[in-house]
């Protein structure tokens, strides 16, 4: 008699634990998951400032032909075909890819321009690339956060036992924002003092 | 310890500060009534404390952050008037997913030094001393910076904050009481009564240092230090940072006793005031600060 309590009580009770259990992994990686999305969105709210920033900067330097032509046609095509993919919401992997493209060219126009520094304009070039490289840092800092709550969610589904649950819910890895060569020496200018 | 539990621990400590305060004002209440008003009027005065001291905790809890601007002599600035200051408080904040963007407050002395207050990241000041913004570099600045936002990201300025205010009116009113039993007159009051509240007022000291202590424990210190420094990605910054707060003689005018633990180093330097710091000790001793950043 009671070891068929103990049998039918255990039926009750484990069947009870693993949907306890699902429920709240499912939850938390939901929660996890929208962290990512918005970390997401806030990169993006930088990217579309540069590309705001952009057209402004290339025909000034091109007016006071400082730098070469080549880097702002470049550039002016490849901010184009970041735009687009930013209409179309391509994942943040291939997104990075043109980004840190432009980030490179951006920082090619700098050095051209702090290397003549008496051709016309000079003054309103060091300006806009002052705000050039201010979004430059911003970027930087939300990709990291964006980075961050990535490495926190794919750290999440993949140990035991969520690895057993995430995949049959929908749950996949998502890609980090990688930053391009080179990023993290421009934004530290001042080593000396 | 990481951040979510030391998030929850402060959460809880507030808590726990808060009801002490209440019940060590009311019961003090209770004490002095019975011992000046007589039997049975211990009741009635601790029913008064007790509404007192709940409204103080309640004050404290929304307003001793503007206190705490206040005794510090902080103005608040906006973007407009520093720029770069703002600039590198709002890409940190980017980077730690801080929604609302701390009010920036200066304080105009020319010693290197910072703090930070408030309730929540959504409540929060950061102020810096205007000689930190002239004397530091940009990366040291980013890396001080990043120090304060740990501090309100860890909910360490809820606490503080309040540990200023409840302890500091704790104090004042040990020293009301101190100076009344030296000076008092009273010459019906019960003999074991005053020999007990000689006592009570002798244990006063050590359990407000006892209080900032475990409020501001080391630990807390080293841990906005670290989560400071994955912020920024460069812990060599801030340690450079330390060393020149360390090797700066100079000692802040505006802060005092009750606000020393706020700040990101110890406000008092050494030969003013060197056997408070001791006793208290709020700071972990920067030459480890620097050593534990170094070693990142």
């Amino acid at each position: 008699m009671t070891g068929l309590l103990t049998a039918g009580s255990l039926l009750l009770i484990v069947p009870l634990l693993i949907v306890g259990f699902v429920w709240v992994t499912y939850n938390s990686l939901v929660t996890l998951r929208n962290r990512v999305r918005e970390a997401w969105s806030d990169i993006d709210v930088q990217l579309k400032k540069r590309y705001d920033l952009l057209p402004d900067l290339i025909e000034t330097a091109r007016k006071a032909t400082a730098v070469d032509e080549q880097i702002l046609t470049k550039v002016t095509e490849l901010r184009s075909r970041a735009m687009e993919e930013s209409a179309k919401g391509v994942s943040p992997e291939e997104r990075s890819k043109v980004e840190g493209e432009i980030s490179s060219m951006v920082r090619d126009i700098k050095v051209q321009v702090e290397a003549y520094p008496d051709i016309k304009s000079h003054q309103e070039l060091v300006n806009l690339m002052d705000k050039v490289t201010e979004i430059e840092e911003k970027i930087a800092y939300s990709r990291r956060f964006y980075n961050g709550n990535v490495l926190s969610f794919n750290t999440k589904i993949e140990v035991f036992p969520n690895v057993l649950i995430a995949d049959p819910l929908g749950f996949k890895k998502e890609k980090f924002f990688e930053a391009s060569e080179g990023e993290r020496e421009d934004i530290k200018v001042d080593f000396k003092n | 310890m990481n951040i979510y539990e030391q998030i929850s621990s402060n959460k809880r400590k507030t808590f726990v500060i808060m009801l002490g305060f209440i019940i060590f004002i009311s019961s003090l209440g209770y004490i002095f009534g019975e011992v000046w008003l007589g039997q049975g009027a211990g009741i009635s005065i601790m029913v008064f404390a007790l509404i007192f001291s709940s409204f103080a905790a309640f004050f404290s809890y929304f307003f001793s952050d503007k206190a705490v601007l206040a005794l510090a002599h902080a103005k608040k600035v906006n973007r407009e008037a520093s720029p770069m200051v703002y600039g590198i408080l709002e890409n940190l904040c980017i980077g730690a997913g801080i929604k609302k963007v701390p009010d920036l407050y200066l304080l105009d002395d020319t010693a290197i030094n910072a703090f930070a207050t408030g309730r929540d990241p959504d409540h929060a000041v950061v102020a810096v001393t205007t000689g930190a913004i002239d004397r530091l570099t940009k990366r040291e600045l980013e890396a001080v910076l990043a120090h304060e936002l740990s501090h309100i990201r860890n909910y360490d300025i809820r606490l503080m904050t309040i540990v200023v205010v409840l302890v500091g009116s704790v104090s004042i009113m040990a020293n009301i009481m101190l100076r009344s039993r030296i000076s008092g007159g009273d010459k019906k009051s019960v003999g074991g009564w005053i020999v007990l509240i000689g006592f009570l007022l002798a244990l006063l000291s050590p359990i407000i240092a006892q209080l900032i202590k475990l409020a501001v424990s080391r630990s807390r210190e080293y841990l906005a230090d670290a989560s400071g420094a994955l912020l920024t990605r460069d812990p060599q910054g801030l340690a450079s940072a330390l060393e020149k707060i360390a090797a700066d003689t100079e000692p802040l005018e505006v802060a005092n006793e009750a606000t020393a633990h706020l700040y990101i180093s110890n406000p008092f330097k050494k030969g003013n005031k060197v056997m408070f710091a001791n006793l208290f000790s709020t700071h972990p001793s920067v030459e480890e600060r620097i050593r534990r950043l170094r070693s990142m």
